[in-house]
């Protein structure tokens, strides 16, 4: 039998089933900005903010680095150069009502929802997102449409413990000294090519600070969503734990079905002080595209956290389904003694995806720990690649670090890469590193169909069960969802 | 092993002069030759390298191998060699070999073997004299551009001027090891070597080659690229020993092409040299194959040693296997660089590559890079990396049974080092490899 009729069944199946559910576009008053980019551009996005000088300035800055910088293509992605002129920089829900743009930091202290367009309620209702505070979730939701926040619920719970979080633009007028002491701090504007990008044009994202040894009761979420076509999202999220404190973050997204390259280039940075600890969770499923992923999003995004103080503890969960390229790695610098850093991922890719994605542990403090468990799985004609960096700096005394990077192929015309970089400058550090690699074996299908579950099904067993580890990371009600994801993104794609 | 589009190199004022250099290098060494042929290819491969220059620190694949203390050495092609009866007489191992000598760059057909009165379908042959563009010197050249792509196989294609040619016909099994002896007895010398090893189908051959220094105080340095293609059944069981004084600079390139049901087994001992860097790009072309690529390296003072790998499946039941290990003493700096790629349709590869570094001292440093690219779906492939410092436990365990403290530690070294010598299939050759570990870890 050769290879290729033994997918076929499957592949048949793919073709036919392509839903991407969250495809739909809501069509709404917009105020969009003209497509380009240069000097004006960012000065109007900081005068439609009404941004205080000193973040004008900080985007200015950056907008003159990125200007010197060159697109990096290192990563193992395909993809003509882009065009940055060809994008609009700002695209905001207008109100219906008022005729103003929903931009709440118009609306100053004002705490009341400002009203909202109740065609972007509707798309946030149908993705099942809960935008209204009535509602009874045990989660508090940051809703960012295009360019700008939309609604953040379960504030005022939140601020009675002094828990701030709010959509950046308003922490940057309501809290500009805590904006100030961190912005730039972990991923500065110079970083690299995107993070320039998104600092010189960050639309919104989400502000959150807990105060010192308060635990957050309930999940802290930020959904995105991009809405309009040739429009680029650039937010640029802040969480800070501060001493002893305890935060679950929760982040999700889509996008409409566009036949055009759609940009996204995040930044997201987390500083947990002494004793402190985050959990980062996120559910990428941008839209990746059509059958040769044209049109789907193209993911940059910079996600990096410090453990500033002694005990403290950074998790990183994710899983990623869409995005036609996946370029993210996010990336945890352990400087305070003990603490510890953790990395979960599942990345699948189908159709002609290509996710980089990884992460970095660099380690600084004494005693610090990091485990890397990565499940990669490619169907289709995709390449999935882990790249990732583990340094060991001479000051890391008996740094301990555990990698394992598992591969999955579906089909024998997907590729899955391997690419690890291990920096070892003490001795007295323990770094493994494993890898992988292996495919859903026809006697294991055998021996599922002989029991009576069918090929989906036991191709959705063997899947769960390889991504397992990771999946037990997300809180509950996200690993059900990455499960389906999982399920809906695979479908028809193995045999 | 590709990189994109690359902007015009600024180089620095060190490299630049380096760069000039070894440029009047290949016009002195062309003018002591007037073969057309050969003056018109080394000025085609000099354009090459002036355009190429070396490599910096940006470059992803000289990320962790720093050469900037190389550049700014100038090591001449001209030279007298300072032969020394004893020096040669030390080279010989303790077991029978056919002896070749290569005294800085050159073939000495003074202290070698005699070249008359070889097995039969076994022909070896000075590259000096096959150095003839006229008679088709082209068939040195399998890889050339390959090799140009590498920065010192570049300077390598532009300076070598001798080397050795193995040929086995088929089914030409020599028993007795073949030893190539690269010495060095000059200071400031620039030993440029190409070899090429070709082995007919259901050929057999032992291959050692061994790069040393005459003097210890000696800072030469020794650029060799082999070509090494086996054909259907051929077997070759290589070592290559690089023993030179701990000043000098050694790199070493290996283009290797394998044929359906071939075995390559290659063990690298890494002893001397302030910088080596030995790399093995391995074609695994048809199917059946098997490769077996080892390394020991043992560092110390302030040496870098650098050792990779880049093996490509691109058939069906391919067999590969690596341990590269690394001993790092001092200030000394380890780099393992290891690809394995599955071509698309290489099914039931079997690949598996291991690092394993131990860091004996809190100023060593360790940079790995073990990928794994992979293209087809029924394959069996995986990689592994450990670095870590000797444990506590195995001490103690040898402590309680009266064995001191020195030597605990040197026997945990010792065995953790040897291990990659159990791929050498002569008990003989085996044990002489260990003994020069052993040594330089004594010592």
């Amino acid at each position: 039998m050769t290879q290729s009729t033994q997918y076929q069944e499957i592949n048949d199946l793919l073709s036919k089933n392509k839903h991407y559910k969250e495809g739909f576009f809501t069509k709404t008053l917009v105020q969009t900005f003209d497509k380009g980019l240069n000097e004006d551009i960012v000065r109007a996005i900081s005068a439609k903010k009404s941004e205080p000088q000193w973040m004008l300035d900080f985007r200015l800055k950056a907008f003159k680095h990125w200007q010197t910088m060159v697109e990096p293509h290192w990563a193992k992605a395909d993809y003509t150069p882009i065009d940055y002129q060809d994008y609009s920089y700002y695209s905001a829900p207008e109100c219906s009502s008022c005729n103003q743009a929903c931009d709440k930091a118009m609306d100053g202290k004002d705490h009341s929802q400002p009203r909202m367009d109740p065609e972007v309620a509707k798309a946030f209702a149908s993705l099942g997102v809960p935008i209204d505070d009535s509602n009874s979730a045990n989660i508090a939701v940051d809703a960012i449409f295009d360019s700008v926040s939309v609604s953040t619920t379960k504030r005022d719970d939140l601020a009675k413990l002094g828990i701030i979080f709010c959509s950046f633009s308003e922490a940057v007028h309501d809290y500009p000294e805590l904006v100030q002491q961190y912005i730039g701090t972990v991923v500065p504007y110079h970083d690299n090519f995107f993070a320039a990008l998104n600092s010189a044009v960050a639309s919104d994202g989400t502000f959150v600070y807990i105060p010192p040894g308060v635990r957050c009761p309930i999940d802290l979420s930020t959904y995105f969503r991009i809405n309009e076509a040739k429009t680029g999202q650039f937010e640029r999220t802040i969480v800070i734990a501060d001493k002893g404190s305890y935060v679950s973050y929760l982040e999700g997204c889509s996008a409409p079905v566009r036949d055009s390259y759609q940009l996204h280039a995040a930044v997201v940075e987390v500083i947990v002080h002494e004793d402190a600890e985050v959990k980062y969770s996120t559910v990428q499923n941008w839209y990746p595209g059509d059958d040769d992923c044209q049109g789907g999003i193209l993911n940059f995004v910079t996600k990096r956290g410090i453990c500033e103080g002694k005990n403290a503890k950074l998790s990183w969960t994710q899983a990623e389904t869409g995005s036609a390229i996946t370029w993210k790695y996010p990336s945890c610098i352990l400087k305070g003694d003990n603490s510890i850093g953790e990395f979960y991922s599942v990345a699948l890719t189908n159709r002609r995806q290509q996710a980089d994605t990884g992460t970095k542990m660099i380690h600084i403090g004494k005693n610090t720990r990091s485990t890397i468990i990565s499940k990669g799985l490619s169907a289709g004609r995709s390449d999935n690649t882990y790249r990732g960096l583990v340094k060991i700096l001479p000051s890391a005394e008996g740094a301990r670090n555990f990698t394992q990077c598992d591969s999955m192929l579906i089909g024998d015309q997907c590729g899955a890469h391997t690419f690890p970089y291990i920096e070892v400058e003490n001795p007295s550090a323990q770094i493994e590193h494993e890898a992988t690699t292996s495919r859903i074996g026809e006697d294991q299908l055998f021996y599922c169909q002989q029991r009576g579950i069918s090929e989906q099904d036991a191709i959705s067993m063997i899947v769960n069960g390889f991504c397992k580890e990771v999946f037990k990371e997300l809180p509950l009600e996200f690993a059900q969802e990455a499960e389906e994801l999982l399920a809906i993104s695979l479908e028809g794609s193995v045999g | 092993m590709t990189t994109l589009s690359k902007p015009m190199k600024k180089l620095s004022p060190v490299a630049q002069s380096a760069v000039d250099f070894y440029l009047a290098q290949a016009k002195a060494l062309s003018a002591r030759n007037d073969q057309p042929e050969l003056v018109a290819f080394r000025q085609s491969v000099a354009e090459r390298f002036a355009q190429q220059a070396f490599p910096s620190r940006r470059d992803e694949d000289w990320k962790y191998t720093p050469i900037t203390g190389f550049l700014q050495t100038h090591y001449a092609v001209e030279g007298l060699a300072k032969i020394d009866e004893a020096a040669i007489k030390k080279l010989l191992p303790p077991f029978d070999v056919m002896h070749l000598v290569f005294i800085d760059g050159y073939f000495s057909e003074r202290y070698s073997d005699d070249l008359s009165e070889l097995p039969r379908g076994l022909s070896i042959e000075p590259v000096k004299d096959a150095l003839d563009f006229s008679q088709g010197h082209c068939a040195l050249m399998t890889h050339e551009q390959k090799i140009q792509d590498e920065p010192f196989g570049c300077l390598n294609s532009m300076l070598f001027d001798d080397g050795v040619l193995i040929t086995l016909d088929p089914h030409c099994q020599v028993e007795r090891p073949i030893l190539c002896s690269f010495l060095q007895t000059q200071d400031g010398h620039a030993n440029t070597i190409r070899n090429r090893v070709v082995l007919a189908h259901g050929a057999q051959l032992t291959l050692i080659q061994q790069h040393v220094s005459a003097q210890p105080e000696l800072n030469a340095f020794d650029n060799v690229v082999s070509e090494i293609e086996l054909a259907e059944h051929a077997n070759l069981q290589q070592i290559v020993l690089q023993d030179l004084a701990t000043q000098g600079a050694y790199f070493g390139l290996q283009m290797i092409d394998q044929a359906e049901k071939s075995v390559f087994n290659s063990v690298y001992v890494g002893l001397g040299a302030a910088l080596s860097r030995h790399q093995n790009v391995l074609m695994m072309a048809a199917e059946h194959i098997e490769s077996n690529q080892s390394s020991a390296c043992l560092a110390s003072g302030k040496q870098v040693m650098d050792t990779r790998t880049h093996t490509e499946h691109q058939a069906w039941w391919g067999v590969s296997r690596q341990l590269h290990k690394l001993v790092l003493d001092d200030q000394a700096v380890g780099v393992f660089n290891g690809m394995i790629k599955v071509h698309k349709g290489a099914q039931k590869t079997d690949g598996q590559m291991d690092n394993k570094n131990l860091l004996l001292s809190k100023t060593a440093q360790i940079d790995s890079k073990p990928q794994l690219e992979i293209y087809a779906d029924d394959v069996k492939c995986s990689h592994g990396s450990a670095s870590g410092q000797i444990s506590e436990e195995q001490i103690f365990y040898l402590r309680a049974r009266g064995i001191n403290q020195t030597d605990a530690r040197r026997l945990v070294t010792q065995a953790f080092l040897l291990e990659p010598l159990e791929a050498v299939s002569s008990p003989k050759t085996q044990a002489w490899l260990a003994n020069k570990l052993t040594q330089k870890l004594n010592g």
